[in-house]
């Protein structure tokens, strides 16, 4: 078993109709705050389809659900979307503790979820 | 039996989160303690001492302890700060089903401690906020 990784890596990129932001790491009270100035960043530059790809994302804390959630909320406001890629199963679990997989569009992939956002921009 | 003990003081800051965090990850590993175990101790530390942190001290600070104790059938963690009273079991835990609109950001933190954990007791004693939360390990029988 290897130690968990104390940092939070965020890339951004722009794929299809979405805006991809992919998480890697670490997201606690510590880390957060990095992936909260992507996303309002994104959001105020008037990005409203975001993709949040999980599947490097080791780790989070209710500081980091935070950020998701109060990115989500801001996107509901505008019409936007922000929808959630490949959770690790313990990333799930916590999703799921929190009552977060109720308020959240989670697909098993990348693809599926900027699918459902070309679906959503067609209908 | 295996019983082994682990602590550390450090000062009450998001910049220490990580050394506090990362201490009782390493304190289990060392004993076998399985991965699924380890992450949900460390959620329910992480989120324990992101309270102290952010609301214990006021503008001029104070110091967070943790004791780590691991025994074969089980680990337990005791969060000492000498800040302002609070006994986290008293916060309401938030309506889980609620719509987004109606969904507060924030309140999470001791409702994932109580998810994760066995058991979770607090006192204040002594000027001091003690927190002890206790997981029975899954990776072992008792004994």
């Amino acid at each position: 078993m290897t130690i968990m990784s104390t940092v939070l890596e965020v890339t951004e990129r722009r794929q299809g109709p979405a805006d991809l932001l992919l998480l890697k790491g670490r997201m606690d009270a510590a880390t957060a705050p990095a992936a909260e100035e992507h996303l309002t960043r994104l959001i105020e530059g008037g990005s409203r389809n975001i993709v949040v790809d999980c599947s490097e994302l080791e780790y989070i804390s209710s500081a980091g659900l935070r950020v998701l959630l109060s990115a989500l909320k801001k996107l509901k406001q505008c019409g936007g979307h922000l929808t959630l890629a490949s959770l690790l199963p313990e990333i799930r679990k916590v999703f799921e503790i929190a009552g977060f997989h109720r308020l959240f569009a989670i697909f098993p992939g990348v693809s599926e979820a900027i699918d459902s956002t070309e679906r959503t921009q067609g209908s | 039996m295996t019983r082994a003990v682990r602590s550390l003081t450090l000062p009450a800051t998001l910049e220490h989160l990580e050394e506090l965090t990362g201490m009782v990850s390493e304190h289990l590993e060392a004993h076998g303690v399985s991965e699924k175990d380890l992450f949900e101790v460390d959620l329910a530390v992480d989120e324990a001492c992101t309270n102290v942190i952010k609301y214990a001290y006021g503008p001029r600070g104070g110091s967070v302890h943790l004791e780590c104790l691991v025994t074969d059938s089980e680990v337990c963690v005791c969060i000492t700060d000498s800040g302002r009273p609070f006994n986290p079991l008293e916060v309401e835990v938030p309506d889980l089903t609620a719509e987004l609109d109606d969904r507060p950001i924030g309140g999470l933190g001791v409702h994932l401690i109580r998810s994760l954990m066995n058991e979770v007791k607090y006192e204040y004693r002594d000027g001091r906020n003690v927190l002890c939360m206790t997981r029975t390990r899954t990776d072992r029988s008792c004994g």
